[in-house]
């Protein structure tokens, strides 16, 4: 090829190159769009793509909505580690107040077995029943658990014997707040952080 | 006008009685059985001096379920001095009816 010719063909190569990368290049990748072709082409939807919002509960923050094998709920989760003493014959209650279908995990081991019953008391207790979904004598257990119902859902613990028992739980999950209820009627409740107000605050580097 | 007296008192006792059987609760006793108080021959109430040392009278009905090692046994069988749990019912500690008396070993 002689070389007019070759200077010829790369200059209109150039050129192309400069109109393509003006008209759909830099409209479609950096939303710059000088000539107007971008938006007349639809390209500059290319750069600013709508995300599909997923429908979180605004109103209700907290109400888990599906989303697959996803549940997103709008709020922070909770964790919580306590120890506590079953006084001999002595039983007492410990229960975590979670909306229906937010999840928590958990994990409690006992000195020696226990009688206990995980249940749920909802929201308006006593005019619905208490709803057992475990009974037995054991000394720990661990697992997840998905609130069928609004309420407190947590364990009634018996001790059995004339010796006290400690029993030491660990919990994460969505709940708001746990109550402890004791077998003289007292009834405390625990205020529980969300996750990042337990985190430390983030040190700065120099 | 008797007619109206009648209704009034009917619908007060109607009242206290429903506030009255809205507040039982149900309550856990754990302590030393320290006297038994006998009605024609039977136990009626069981004075219990608890863990907080505090004494407190429960009504044996003819209801209760008493109980030594998971068997029944009669209510005369109660003595002065066995540690029982008693799990009763009513508007407070005191008088309750016990639901049920369970014998058990001893606290250390």
């Amino acid at each position: 090829m002689p070389p007019r010719k070759l200077l010829k063909a790369c200059i209109i190569s150039f050129l192309a190159t400069v109109v393509l990368a003006v008209t759909v290049v830099l409209p479609a990748e950096y939303g710059i769009d000088v000539l107007g072709t971008g938006r007349a082409l639809g390209l500059t939807a290319i750069d600013q793509p709508v995300l599909e919002d997923v429908s979180m509960d605004i109103e209700n923050p907290g109400q888990p909505v599906a989303d697959g094998p996803i549940t997103h709920l709008g709020t922070l989760y909770r964790v919580e580690s306590r120890e506590i003493i079953l006084q001999p014959y002595d039983y007492i209650e410990y229960k975590y107040h979670l909306v229906q279908g937010a999840s928590m995990l958990f994990a409690w081991s006992a000195e020696s077995p226990v009688n206990q019953d995980f249940h749920g008391d909802p929201e308006n207790y006593p005019e619905e029943p208490t709803e057992s979904f475990n009974t037995s004598t054991r000394s720990r257990d661990s697992g997840s658990f998905v609130a069928p119902f609004p309420g407190v859902h947590g364990w009634f613990w018996e001790n059995p014997g004339p010796t006290p028992i400690r029993i030491q739980l660990y919990s994460a999950g969505f709940y708001d707040f746990s109550v402890e209820i004791r077998s003289n009627r007292e009834r405390i409740r625990h205020e529980l952080a969300p996750i990042s107000d337990q985190m430390p605050a983030e040190e700065e580097t120099p | 006008m008797n007619k109206q007296i009648v209704v009034a008192v009917f619908l007060l006792f109607s009242s206290l009685f429903s506030t009255a059987a809205y507040s039982h609760e149900s309550f856990r006793t754990i302590g030393v059985i320290e006297n038994l108080i006998l009605k024609e021959e039977e136990v009626n109430y069981i004075q219990v001096r608890n863990q907080n040392d505090q004494s407190v009278q429960l009504w044996i009905s003819g209801a209760t379920e008493i109980s030594k090692d998971d068997q029944a046994i009669e209510k005369s069988e109660l003595e002065v001095g066995n540690t029982v749990v008693v799990d009763s019912y009513g508007d407070g500690y005191n008088y309750s009816e016990a639901l049920t008396v369970r014998i058990v070993p001893a606290i250390p």
